[in-house]
């Protein structure tokens, strides 16, 4: 199997399809807070955030390549397994609707609304033409999903720059088609399938993790590279089982 | 400083949803750790996928069947 195919495609697609998802989140918050307190610091807060993630992965970068790879594969397979299950557990409740599926529609109405009353209560903070408010708020959710984009990329692409490159490219496509798609549109994603997004990221994500665990530990995979793909295969498996037992336990009651 | 008190729970956020999944997670992981000498390849790899996907399905139908 051409190794470069068997890491590359997987680490792109998870990036790729992740960082949409969270890039839709925030596209929602970004549309609010500009359709109400209006677009110039509303775009600044967002810019700003992306200027300060790019400056933290410049610094944080570096300094991880110091850290022998085994160790790194270890720490960061850990925590992408922690991630990975706990999307998937979150797209296996909410397919078998035990939780209410996202709504962006209703996020963004919901945003608007609070944006909203907080401009007419006289609580806005406006110094000298400065909006510090919709600068604050679209700074603040770009920086906390953007901050999940950058944990993605650089645990997708723990492998090296084989993995790395072809995730920061996955990642950079999905914000390119978000950011395209908030301008032609000017309204939130809302027919984004954003659960089955989260099921197939949580299956990506929980096999990426488990494969850089067995990397960390020294272990010579069965198969080698074809690891990575069963390992995709068998949580697909797993989480469909969890979708069909879950669904037969439903008890009627749907948390949001 | 309250969006860095807030960017730190999100990021603590990430990796923990069910506590008890992420605990059992993280000792069944140390324990493969210590195992892994004394076990074959083949049994570590099918101890990483099958102890995972079980306390997944566990902590799903847990919730499932409570509610919580």
């Amino acid at each position: 199997m051409n190794e470069n195919w068997s890491h590359a495609l997987p680490s792109l697609l998870a990036a790729f399809a992740a960082s949409l998802v969270e890039c839709v989140e925030a596209l929602t918050v970004i549309l609010a807070v500009g359709s109400v307190r209006g677009w110039r610091w509303t775009l600044a807060g967002g810019a700003a955030a992306v200027v300060l993630l790019l400056a933290i992965v410049a610094a944080l970068g570096p300094a991880l390549t110091r850290v022998p790879l085994h160790l790194l594969q270890g720490v960061v397979g850990t925590l992408l397994l922690l991630f990975g299950l706990r999307w998937l557990r979150k797209a296996i409740l909410r397919a078998s609707g035990h939780i209410r599926l996202h709504d962006e529609t209703a996020a963004f109405a919901k945003n608007q609304a609070a944006y909203r009353s907080e401009k007419t209560s006289g609580t806005e903070k406006k110094v000298a033409g400065w909006d510090a408010m919709a600068f604050g708020a679209a700074f603040q959710i770009v920086m906390l999903e953007g901050t999940e984009v950058v944990f993605i990329v650089l645990a997708v692409g723990a492998g090296g720059a084989a993995m790395l490159v072809p995730a920061s490219l996955g990642a950079l496509a999905a914000l390119l088609v978000i950011t395209a798609l908030g301008l032609i549109l000017h309204r939130p994603l809302a027919t984004v399938p954003e659960n089955t997004l989260k099921f197939g990221v949580g299956v990506l994500l929980s096999a990426f993790g488990t494969f850089w665990v067995g990397e960390g530990m020294g272990l010579r995979w069965p198969g080698a590279d074809w690891a990575l793909p069963v390992l995709v295969a068998a949580y697909l498996l797993t989480a469909l089982v969890a979708v069909t037992l879950c669904g037969a336990s439903a008890t009627g009651s749907v948390k949001a | 400083m309250a969006w860095m008190r807030r960017v730190f729970g999100e990021l603590l956020g990430l990796f923990v949803d069910d506590g008890i999944l992420a605990a059992v997670v993280l000792i069944w992981i140390s324990a493969i750790w210590f195992l892994q000498p004394h076990v074959g390849q083949w049994a570590t790899a099918l101890l990483l996928f099958t102890g995972p996907s079980a306390i997944l399905l566990l902590s799903a139908f847990r919730f499932a069947r409570k509610g919580r």
